[in-house]
């Protein structure tokens, strides 16, 4: 049993991590996916962790159709654990550590988004997402990936959904010639404003325990455009959002204050009033626009406000 | 002689208070129940039992007799501005399940503006001041405080109250706060409800926590129960759980109801069992959602060995949902990379106002190694999510103004046996 374990320790480390990491920052949260620069944090345990950034920028070729590039730059560090089984030391560590870049150009045509998915480290390494923008919150996103050097496939399903709260979903299958498995991931995430904080977990499986992730982005454009416009609120129904629309139009048109008119004053009847002919003139200016008038109504003495409203209460009950 | 002085005024409170009562007709209730539980560990005698009660109110006087199975009873309760006072086995000035409560028994009638049926007591005498307000009083009670009164405090509208008991160290805590808004316009509702019951070191409860923003179509709910010897959910007969000593944490985040983050943990003696998930539509409209969903189960045993090893797997689900305010439905399928295989059904809708009806099922493979979630209607209003490994499990549930219908059935893993369970109540006021 004991050796079992170490074996499938020994052949989890084998796995690159340049390859799990590459998906999940492609398509597993959307802060990715759009014009953003951001940097996280990933850790599985003491011994495997890893600091990640990226920059993704984009440039539209014609309307509706971008062209996008992300550069994704990851410093990882773990321990190896060689085994030697029947020797007086049964095992040996080995720190090992190291950076490398992974670079993923896309295009965006109206709701689809193309994405490659190549590593610095590992030429025969390749991967390909397409991506369906059903909603302007919620993206489907299909993965496949191949490396004919270590003769490993996957498959993988991306559902990305909202911004604040923001969940993400993600399940792939692993096939190398050794084994099939199964793995997914799950993330959370706000939006404030263009910032967006995340935290992503990939549960446990044979190969390796669970590893959660933190990252913090800032997000330069979203794209909006959707295959359907809008999802529909379930807790609401419309119907009844009509009913109360109309019975706040009804309301409005009820209660509606009449409007104020303000009549033009001449200067020589504000200066009946006695009031000073810098200010009778720049009253009678003002009164020929209601905007301005009101606006000027502001700066003015209460005792210039009296006199001014007689004015124009005199001149309305003249004009009715 | 200080008794006699203080009994003296209390009567002629009382009278007072009579006197300038308003003159009003007494209001008669008629309420029953019918239950029946079939198990193969239940003998033939114990299958079946019935409550027939018949409440008067008038002015402030409020009293019943009833026949609890083959025992007949009597209640009485006086309440006015100052003080309060019950005996028997039905009235009590606080609220919550918990305290005194006839573990055999319970009523389904709990929502104030249908006509409440209160909680089926143990023998207890209750004695107030102030029952509008914050109030506190004493009582006795079986099984609680038979020798030494206990001590009881209570908020305006029900929302708080707790007791305590020094004969026993057993404390109560009730928090019921629905639908609450910071502010009348504001958008945002919460709800706290929770309760607790038992020792410090020694008890049983549960806690809601949510807040829902209906505009925003986003909702989050946290929740944890704890169960100590059955105490939790002993109303239910058919406890899906299976277990008697559990407790259990649970969140949900959720936007636009069909799009869901969740995480479940369940500690037992033996174990701990967690569950963590995402469920997200792929197609939503007017007729409801295509959903797809993913979700982690891992089961540490406490001693971990070649007999009890730690699992985990992974599934996968595809669900068809459909929610329009309260009406709720879902048919789901997940199927976990062990070959575990579990199939649910859930429905809600209220056909007419005031009528509810509730339909939940689930299906499971024998030999799924993880058990599986499932929302457990507990006392009143409130559902609890357990972790469930029967293999088939089915429950109906009709409410409404007079009438409320309950149905399950279960059938255990590896042949163990079915349970059935049914119970009908009916009040009709006069």
């Amino acid at each position: 049993m004991r050796f079992r374990f170490l074996c499938l320790y020994f052949f989890w480390s084998s796995v690159s991590i340049a390859d799990e990491i590459s998906r999940n920052l492609l398509i597993d949260h959307y802060s990715f996916l759009n014009p953003s620069m951001g940097f996280g944090f990933e850790k599985e345990n003491r011994n495997n962790q890893k600091v990640f950034a990226w920059y993704h920028t984009s440039k539209e070729i014609k309307p509706k159709f971008d062209f996008h590039l992300q550069l994704t730059a990851l410093s990882y560090k773990r321990i190896l654990r060689e085994n030697f089984p029947y020797t007086e030391i049964p095992y040996k560590l080995q720190k090992e550590s190291g950076e490398l870049v992974a670079f993923n150009p896309g295009i965006r045509l109206y709701f689809f988004s193309l994405y490659g998915n190549f590593l610095s480290t590992n030429p025969t390494y390749k991967g390909l997402s397409l991506g369906f923008h059903l909603y302007p919150e919620k993206s489907l996103f299909l993965y496949y990936k191949e490396n004919p050097k270590e003769n490993t496939k996957e498959y993988a399903l991306s559902v990305l959904s909202g911004k604040s709260p923001g969940i993400g979903l993600s399940i792939a299958k692993e096939i190398s010639s050794e084994k099939t498995e199964w793995s997914g991931s799950i993330s959370f995430s706000f939006q404030v404003e263009s910032f967006v904080g995340a935290i992503s977990h990939l549960p446990v499986t044979e190969s390796r325990e669970d590893i959660n992730s933190i990252f913090i982005s800032k997000i330069f454009q979203e794209n909006k455009e959707s295959l359907f416009q809008k999802e529909i609120n379930p807790y609401i129904d419309e119907t009844d959002l009509d009913k109360e629309k109309k019975k706040e139009e009804w309301e409005a048109k009820k209660f509606k204050k009449k409007e104020r008119i303000i009549y033009e004053i001449k200067l020589e009847e504000l200066l009946k009033f006695r009031i000073p002919l810098v200010i009778a003139i720049r009253i009678s200016r003002a009164s020929k626009s209601k905007e301005e008038y009101e606006e000027l109504l502001k700066t003015l003495s209460p005792d210039l406000v009296r006199k001014c409203n007689k004015i124009q209460n005199d001149k309305h009950k003249a004009n009715r | 002689m200080k008794a006699s002085v203080y009994l003296s005024v209390f009567l002629i409170l009382f009278c007072i208070e009579n006197i300038f009562a308003e003159e009003t007709k007494p209001k008669f209730t008629l309420y029953g129940t019918a239950e029946y539980f079939e198990s193969r560990f239940v003998r033939e005698n114990q299958r079946s039992k019935t409550n027939a009660l018949l409440n008067t109110q008038y002015k402030n006087w409020q009293a019943g007799i009833e026949k609890r199975g083959e025992t007949p009873l009597g209640s009485l309760e006086f309440k006015n501005e100052f003080f309060y006072f019950s005996a028997g086995h039905r009235y009590k000035p606080i609220p919550g399940f918990y305290i005194l409560r006839d573990e055999k028994y319970y009523s389904a009638f709990q929502n104030p503006r249908l006509g409440l049926i209160p909680q089926p007591l143990k023998k207890s005498i209750w004695l107030g001041v102030l029952p509008i307000r914050w109030s506190g009083g004493i009582f006795m009670g079986e099984g609680i405080s038979e020798h030494k009164p206990s001590l009881y405090l209570k908020s305006p509208e029900d929302i708080f109250a707790y007791t305590y008991s020094p004969e026993t160290k057993i404390h109560f805590l009730a928090l019921n706060l629905r639908n609450y808004k910071i502010h009348p316009k504001s958008e945002g509702e919460f709800t706290v409800s929770s309760q607790a019951m038992g020792k410090r070191e020694n008890y049983y409860g549960y806690m809601n926590l949510s807040a829902f923003f209906p505009k925003k179509g986003m909702e989050v709910e946290l929740s944890h129960y704890r169960e100590d010897n059955g105490g939790l959910f002993v109303s239910n007969q058919d406890n899906l759980t299976g277990t008697n000593n559990e407790k259990a944490f649970n969140l949900k985040i959720s936007r636009y109801h069909y799009d869901r983050i969740e995480a479940f943990k369940n500690t037992s003696d033996k174990k701990e069992e967690r569950v963590i998930g995402v469920n997200s539509s792929i197609l939503s409209g007017r007729i409801g959602a295509l959903c797809i969903s993913g979700r982690g189960y891992q089961k540490l045993p406490a001693v971990i060995n070649e007999k009890n090893p730690e699992l985990n797997t992974l599934a996968l689900g595809i669900s068809y949902e459909y929610r329009l305010k309260t009406t709720e439905f879902m048919l789901r399928f997940e199927r976990r990379k062990n070959d575990d295989e579990l199939a649910e059904l859930k429905w809600t809708v209220r056909p007419i106002p005031d009528w509810k009806l509730e339909i939940s099922s689930i299906l499971q493979k024998d030999s799924n190694q993880f058990r599986s979630l499932y929302e457990q209607w507990s006392d009143g209003e409130n559902i609890n999510t357990i972790l469930t490994d029967r293999a088939a499990a089915f429950k109906l549930k009709l409410v409404s103004g007079f009438l409320v219908f309950n149905v399950s059935g279960s059938r255990r893993i590896n042949g163990a046996g079915e349970i059935y369970f049914a119970n009908i109540q009916f009040k009709q006021e006069f």
